[in-house]
């Protein structure tokens, strides 16, 4: 069975173990990045069926990461979840699926995770 | 020839009625009349008490310490068109004290024309502080609202460990859960009390400290993430082991476990070299007497000249979302507090020795 592939990109370590685990517990394979560079490295060979990207990272700021997956002929469809600890990040990238707040809860994230994914 | 601050001075001022003299010599503000060319030609009590007047000197060099008029003078302003000015602005005493004051201007005239033009002036430096210290609280908030929502998110993941470990019984998961959740409990523990530390300014009751037992306990907090990390951490001392100082225990602890972390945090971004190690040495400082020496030496990432100048500075982190500005600047006040100092030597990408300084003894 072909498992759904996430990448999960976060600055926090911790966190990025807390999503890993999540997604994994619930039947996805899951690829991780610390930042922006190597979030569009793996996006690009690895093309995910879904990304979550945190807004605050340590080499570029992910609305920029967002633009060049979406100039990216290879990345442009990979639907995105923000999962960020900003305030009011809904706006910073509109097109996004979805836009989760820290600390989430994650029942509600899987629910919407398995419904992008369907 | 009778220049019109003459009549000021010599006919209105001298002819006012001592009642009026003694009104003007006691209102408690600073007063001042000055003429056109913004000389100082009549003032208060007050004025004189915390200003030093020559005989003809410009105003601006009596409190503004300048030797050119300021910009935009309310009493230029007031002599152009006659209508009362209120402005803010800092000026300095005699005594060297900077303070904030709200100014009023008002013109005095005789018969058509303005002749002078009145300063008064009150001193709002406490209200200035106070305002300062709202909008910091209010700046606070912004910032660590946002490393909170990280520490939360990741004591979250160490919970889920922990449930999703108990129902699958995998035991490997549940203790790491526990290292998981110790890690983010003791970070949002530090961030809540700098916010308590700053939101109110501390009296401290100091007790008997055994130094010693004190780092090396302090010290324990960090034994997991350093093993994690192959950071080797060791303490020489070089100071009788039984020794004390008086101090707020909880207080400095949370000061050298901040200043700690820093090393800790610095070895971890450092990805040039391959062993990190942190010394702590303690000694007695043979120049100031009384004074023990703690060094925190590592071999991280260093910071650079910039970093090193705001390291203190309330706010400033160069952590970027993990960092809220609090915990240098808190570690600071508080060994500040307690008549000791901090002070940072450090080189970009070889490593940083913060020297802390605390007295044996509090002397008042």
């Amino acid at each position: 069975m072909n498992l759904k592939k996430i990448l999960v990109v976060d600055d926090d370590p911790s966190i990025l173990d807390y999503l890993k685990l999540l997604f994994e517990d619930n039947g996805y394979s899951v690829l991780t990045a610390e930042n922006s560079k190597v979030a569009l490295n793996l996006a690009e060979i690895e093309i995910p069926d879904l990304i979550t990207l945190d807004l605050d990272l340590p080499d570029e700021w992910g609305p920029r990461t967002y633009r060049k997956l979406s100039k990216n002929i290879k990345t442009r469809n990979i639907p995105i979840i923000v999962i960020s600890g900003l305030s009011g990040n809904e706006h910073a990238i509109p097109k996004a699926v979805a836009s989760i707040t820290k600390p989430f809860d994650h029942d509600k994230l899987m629910g919407i995770i398995k419904k992008v994914l369907s | 020839m009778t220049s019109n601050f003459d009549k000021i001075t010599n006919n209105s001022y001298s002819k006012c009625s001592d009642v009026y003299k003694e009104i003007f010599e006691s209102i408690p503000c600073y007063i001042s009349v000055q003429n056109r060319n913004l000389k100082i030609i009549a003032n208060n009590k007050m004025f004189s008490r915390d200003f030093e007047i020559n005989l003809n000197s410009y105003c601006y060099e009596i409190y503004k310490k300048r030797s050119l008029p300021c910009n935009s003078c309310p009493v230029v302003l007031t002599f152009k068109d006659g209508l009362s000015r209120s402005t803010e602005d800092v000026v300095v005493t005699k005594h060297g004290k900077s303070i904030n004051v709200i100014i009023w201007t008002s013109p005095l005239y005789d018969n058509d024309n303005i002749v002078a033009v009145v300063e008064m002036f009150t001193d709002i430096t406490s209200i200035r502080q106070f305002q300062d210290r709202l909008t910091s609280i209010g700046l606070m908030v912004g910032s660590i609202s946002h490393g909170l929502r990280s520490m939360l998110t990741s004591l979250d993941g160490g919970l889920y460990k922990f449930e999703t470990g108990i129902a699958k019984e995998d035991q490997s998961r549940i203790l790491s859960s526990f290292e998981h959740i110790k890690q983010a409990s003791t970070q949002i523990k530090n961030t809540i009390l700098e916010v308590l530390y700053y939101t109110k300014l501390r009296q401290f009751n100091y007790s008997k400290l055994n130094i010693i037992k004190f780092l090396k306990s302090v010290l324990e907090n960090f034994k997991e993430i350093s093993k994690q990390n192959q950071i080797l951490i060791s303490l020489k001392s070089f100071i009788d082991p039984e020794e004390t100082i008086m101090a707020e225990s909880n207080w400095l602890r949370m000061a050298i476990s901040n200043l700690f972390e820093n090393s800790v945090d610095a070895c971890l971004q450092d990805k040039l070299k391959t062993k990190h190690y942190i010394d702590i040495e303690i000694k007695y400082n043979n120049k100031k007497n009384n004074y023990l020496e703690i060094s925190i030496i590592d071999n991280g990432i260093g910071m650079t000249e910039e970093v090193k100048n705001k390291a203190f500075t309330l706010f400033f982190s160069s952590k970027g979302s993990k960092g809220t500005g609090l915990g240098l600047f808190t570690a600071n006040q508080i060994i500040s507090q307690h008549k000791g100092s901090v002070t940072i030597k450090t080189k970009y990408q070889k490593g940083t020795d913060i020297l802390i300084q605390l007295p044996l003894e509090m002397v008042n």
